[in-house]
C-alpha cells in the first residue's frame, strides 16, 4: 500500500506537469472559454530569437500563458471552486452580491460606489468648462445641449450588495458635480430617481451584467423625452405603460462571462416591448466616418415619421445600447455615436436639433473629453 | 520565464525532465548545461553574454589558484574576488541592466575561489561540469547559493532514483502552492498599504505589514521549495534555505533561519575571516554591522537596502550585550514578540520604494488612528486573502511532528497513512496550484462593451 501510494505521488507529478500539452497529442482536447477581449499572444517566430532575443521570451510565455491548453477550464474550474468555498468572487472585476447578483470592480466603480475618490475642485472646474464650450458651440448654431447621467447599477441596486458594502462619505462625484453643472446653466439630466423609481413596475438592471436592461433603458428614454418637452413641445410623452414587460432566460451577462459562467450564472432577461407598433425604423447612417473606435461599437440610425420631432444626435458610452430603440421613437431622427467627445462634423453633417451626451456615473470624467477632429 | 509560469511548468520541465531522463548518464550534465542556456535565454537573453563570461572567468581562475603556490595563489583569490565583486557592483549598482540572478552566481562564484585557494576544495576541470554548477537553472534566478562543494560531484554523474523524484515532485508542489495560494493571495493587502501615499491609518499599515510579512516568506521560500524540489528531480541536492524563521525568539536565530545559503555565505567569507567572535567585543560589533550593511547592499542598491541591513545589524550587535543575555532569560512569549517586531518594521525598509515612503510608512504604523481602514475592510480585504493569511500563520509553524503524531495513532498503519496522506496533500497542492497559475494570467475586461 504504501509502494502503491509512493507510485501514485510519482504518477501525479508527470500528470500535473505532462497533462496540458500531452493530452491534446491523445485527441483530448482543451479549447478556448475565456473572455478578456483581447487577441490570444501569438507565437513569436523563430527568427525573433535571433533578431531580438531579449523579446523572444517574454513573448513565448505571453503565448503559452494564454494558449496553453485547458488553461480556461482550469480557470472555470479555480473560479467556481473558489465561489463555492468562500462566497466571493475570484475574479478581481466583479463582486459576487446576495441573491445571485453580480456588480462591476473595474475602473474605480467600488470606489465610486463607495464616494471615497471624490472629484477635486480643479477637475470641476475643467468640466464645467469643457461642457460649457460644448453648449455655447452648439448653441451659435441652434443646437439645443442635453447631459443625460445613467446610474452606476450598485447605486440602484445597493440591497443585493454584500453586507456591509455601504458608501463612506456621503457625497457622490454625481452629487457633486450636477449642481455646478446645472449652476453654469446646463441641462442636465440625472436618471438616478427615475430609475430607482421605476424598480416597483420591474427590475431595471440586470442581475450577471454591469448594465440596465430594456425596461432600465426604456425609463432612461422616457425621462429624457419628458426633460426635452419644455424645448420641443411637439414631443409626444413616452410613458413607459404603452409598453410591456418580458422576461427571457439567456446566458449570463458580462460579469457572468468574467467569471467565464454564463451558462450557470444565467440571466433572467427583462425586456420593454411596445404594445403597438414600432416608430422608429433602422435608417442609414450619414455620410461620415463612424468615430467610434471599436468594431463592437457600430452607430445606429433610427428615423419616424413624425418630421415635427427633433433630430438629435446622441454621444455615449455602453448605456446607451438598451436605450437607444426606445428614445428613437420620439425623434424624426435619432443618430447613436458610441463615443463620449463632440465630434463636429457629424454636428455639420446631421444637422440635429437636440444632442445629447449619455455618460454612465463611473464614466464622469468623460465630462473632460473635449471635442474631436 | 519564471518558475510558476505556464511556460515553465508545462513547457520546458516536462521538455527538459523528458531529455533527461532519456539521455545516458555521461550526457546529462550536457542536457542540464543546455537547459540552463535555453532557460537563461528566454528569461534574460541579454544577460546569458555575461554569465557565460563569468563563467569563463572564473573556470580559469580556479584553475590558476588549484595550479599557483604560495602569495601568487592568495593574490588570484583576490583578483577573482575581486573579478566577481567589480561584476556585481557594476551590474547592479551602476548599470539597470542587471543579468539575471547575477547577485546569486557572483556569490556561488566567490564561495568556489575562496574554497579552492584555502584547499578545501580542487579546481573543477570539466568545464562542462563547472558550467552546470554555475548555471544550474533552478537556482540561477534567486538562489539558493549552491556551494559547488557538493553540487559539482552530483553534477558529474546525475542518477535520481524514484525516491529522488518523489520528494523532488513533493517540494516543487509546496513551492509552487506557496508561491501563487497564499503569497499571491496576500500581496494585494500589501500593495494597497504600500501604494498609499496618504490617509493611510494604523490598522491598514499594520495590516498590510503582517501580510507582506508572510508574502516575503511564502513568495521566497516558495522559490527556494522549488528549486530545491526542481533540483531533486534531477538528482542534486540543493542547500536548504529557510527553516520557519518566524518561529526565531532572537534575531541572530532568525538568520539562522532565513536566507540561509545566504547568512552561511557571509558567516563563512566575511564574517570569520573579519575575526567573527573571537575578537574584542567592540570589534564582533562592529563586524556585526560591516557584515550586515553589505547584506543590505546585496540586496538592492538603495539607501532602504543598506538601512535593512543595518537594523538587522543592529539588534545583532545589541543581543550581544547585557541587554541581550536579559533578553534570553525573558518568557518565550517576549522573545517572540520582540524578534516578530524586530523583523517586521524592517520589511518597512525592505518593501518601501524609497526613505520618504518608510518614513510615512511608520507613522501610520503608529499614528493610532483608524480612520480609513473601513475601506481598507470593505474594498481590499476578503475571504480568501483572510483564509491565505490564516494559513499563512499556521504554515509558518513546523508542523511535520504535529504529522508524525497524528500518522503514529493509526499504529501498524502509521506508514500507510503517512503516504496516501501526502499523496492526498499532493494531489491538492497541485490541482489548486494549477488553477491558481492558470487564473494568474487571466484578466477579463469588458472594455468592448463600453
Amino acid at each position: 500500500m504504501v509502494r502503491l501510494a509512493n507510485i501514485l505521488q510519482i504518477l501525479a507529478v508527470v500528470v500535473f506537469l505532462a497533462a496540458p500539452y500531452g493530452l491534446p497529442l491523445m485527441g483530448v482536447s482543451g479549447g478556448r472559454l475565456a473572455v478578456e477581449n483581447r487577441p490570444v499572444a501569438p507565437v513569436p517566430p523563430l527568427a525573433e530569437a535571433l533578431d531580438a532575443p531579449g523579446r523572444y521570451g517574454p513573448a513565448l510565455a505571453a503565448h503559452v500563458r494564454d494558449a496553453a491548453p485547458f488553461r480556461d477550464h482550469l480557470i472555470r474550474a479555480n473560479n467556481r471552486l473558489r465561489l463555492a468555498l468562500f462566497g466571493e468572487s475570484p475574479v478581481p472585476g466583479v463582486i459576487v452580491g446576495r441573491d445571485d447578483w453580480l456588480y462591476y470592480n473595474l475602473e474605480h466603480a467600488l470606489d465610486d460606489y463607495l464616494n471615497v475618490v471624490p472629484l477635486s475642485e480643479r477637475d470641476m472646474q475643467e468640466m464645467v468648462r469643457v461642457q460649457v464650450g460644448r453648449r455655447d458651440w452648439l448653441a451659435a448654431r441652434g443646437i439645443a445641449y442635453l447631459i443625460m447621467f445613467a446610474p452606476n447599477k450598485e447605486r440602484v441596486y445597493p440591497e443585493h450588495l454584500p453586507p456591509g458594502l455601504h458608501p463612506l462619505r456621503p457625497d457622490s462625484r454625481l452629487s457633486q458635480i450636477i449642481p455646478r453643472l446645472r449652476a453654469a446653466g446646463l441641462d442636465v439630466l440625472d436618471l438616478r430617481q427615475a430609475v430607482i423609481a421605476g424598480k416597483t413596475a420591474g427590475r431595471t438592471y440586470m442581475k450577471t451584467d454591469t448594465h440596465w436592461n430594456g425596461y432600465g433603458g426604456l425609463l432612461g428614454a422616457s425621462a429624457l423625452v419628458a426633460a426635452l418637452s419644455g424645448r420641443f413641445p411637439a414631443l409626444e410623452p413616452l410613458d413607459p405603460a404603452g409598453y410591456e414587460l418580458a422576461v427571457t432566460d439567456r446566458p449570463g451577462g458580462d460579469l457572468s462571462e468574467m467569471l467565464l459562467l454564463p451558462d450557470l450564472r444565467r440571466e433572467p432577461d427583462v425586456s420593454a416591448r411596445p404594445r403597438g407598433a414600432a416608430l422608429a425604423r433602422a435608417a442609414a447612417p450619414g455620410d461620415y466616418p463612424d468615430p467610434a473606435d471599436h468594431p463592437e461599437r457600430e452607430r445606429a440610425a433610427y428615423e419616424t415619421d413624425r418630421k415635427d420631432w427633433p433630430r438629435a444626435v446622441f454621444f455615449h458610452d455602453s448605456f446607451a445600447r438598451a436605450m437607444q430603440t426606445h428614445a428613437a421613437e420620439r425623434f424624426s431622427r435619432s443618430v447613436f455615436l458610441w463615443t463620449h467627445a463632440l465630434v463636429p462634423f457629424v454636428i455639420e453633417k446631421e444637422r440635429p436639433d437636440v444632442v445629447v451626451l449619455e455618460v454612465v456615473e463611473r464614466y464622469v470624467f468623460a465630462l473632460l473629453v473635449d471635442r474631436s477632429n | 520565464m519564471i518558475p510558476d509560469s505556464p511556460l515553465f511548468l508545462y513547457g520546458f520541465l516536462p521538455a527538459v525532465l523528458a531529455l533527461f531522463y532519456v539521455s545516458p548518464v555521461g550526457l546529462r550534465c550536457g542536457v542540464l548545461l543546455a537547459a540552463s542556456a535555453v532557460y537563461f535565454f528566454l528569461a534574460d537573453a541579454a544577460g546569458l553574454p555575461v554569465l557565460a563570461g563569468a563563467i569563463l572567468g572564473n573556470y580559469l581562475l580556479g584553475r590558476l589558484i588549484d595550479g599557483a603556490k604560495g602569495p601568487a595563489r592568495q593574490r588570484f583569490v583576490a583578483l577573482g574576488v575581486a573579478a566577481n565583486v567589480a561584476l556585481l557592483a557594476v551590474y547592479k549598482y551602476v548599470t539597470d541592466a542587471a543579468p539575471l540572478g547575477v547577485s546569486f552566481f557572483t556569490f556561488s562564484a566567490i564561495a568556489y575561489l575562496i574554497d579552492v585557494g584555502r584547499g578545501q576544495l580542487a579546481a573543477e576541470t570539466s568545464g562542462l561540469r563547472f558550467a552546470t554548477a554555475m548555471a544550474f537553472f533552478p537556482k540561477i534566478t534567486a538562489g539558493p547559493i549552491a556551494r559547488f562543494g557538493p553540487l559539482l560531484p552530483e553534477l558529474a554523474v546525475p542518477r535520481p532514483t524514484l525516491d529522488d523524484f518523489r520528494e523532488g515532485g513533493w517540494r516543487l508542489a509546496v513551492g509552487l502552492a506557496k508561491k501563487t495560494l497564499i503569497a499571491g493571495a496576500l500581496a494585494p493587502i500589501a500593495d494597497d498599504a504600500f501604494s498609499r501615499s496618504a490617509g493611510l491609518d494604523m490598522a491598514t499599515a499594520w495590516l498590510g505589514l503582517v501580510c507582506y510579512t508572510a508574502q516575503i516568506y511564502y513568495d521566497f521560500s516558495g522559490y527556494t521549495d522549488m528549486a530545491v524540489g526542481i533540483g531533486r528531480l534531477f538528482g542534486t541536492r540543493l542547500p536548504e534555505n529557510f527553516d520557519h524563521p518566524y518561529i526565531a525568539r532572537s534575531v541572530r536565530e532568525f538568520w539562522r533561519r532565513w536566507h540561509i545559503s545566504l547568512s552561511t555565505w557571509f558567516r563563512d567569507y566575511l564574517y570569520i575571516p573579519l575575526g567573527g567572535g573571537r575578537v574584542a567585543p567592540w570589534r564582533v560589533q562592529c563586524n556585526l554591522l560591516v557584515v550586515f550593511a553589505l547584506c543590505g547592499v546585496w540586496h538592492g542598491a538603495t539607501l532602504n537596502f543598506l538601512v535593512w541591513g543595518l537594523w538587522h545589524g543592529v539588534f545583532l550587535s545589541l543581543e550581544r550585550t547585557r541587554l541581550g543575555r536579559a533578553l534570553d532569560r525573558a518568557p518565550a512569549v517576549v522573545r517572540h514578540g520582540y524578534l516578530l517586531a524586530a523583523v517586521m518594521l524592517g520589511w518597512v525598509l525592505f518593501r518601501a520604494s524609497d526613505f520618504a515612503v518608510s518614513a510615512a510608512y511608520y507613522k501610520a504604523l503608529f499614528s493610532f488612528t483608524a480612520e480609513g481602514f473601513d475601506y481598507a475592510w470593505l474594498a481590499v480585504v476578503t475571504r480568501q486573502r483572510l483564509a491565505a493569511l490564516a494559513a499563512a500563520v499556521v504554515f509558518a509553524m513546523p508542523l511535520g511532528g504535529v504529522w508524525q503524531a497524528v500518522c503514529r495513532r493509526f499504529g501498524s498503519f502509521e506508514a500507510i497513512v503517512a503516504a496516501w496522506g501526502r499523496l492526498a496533500a499532493l494531489a491538492v497542492l497541485l490541482g489548486a496550484s494549477a488553477m491558481a497559475v492558470a487564473a494568474g494570467g487571466y484578466s477579463p475586461f469588458i472594455y468592448a462593451r463600453f
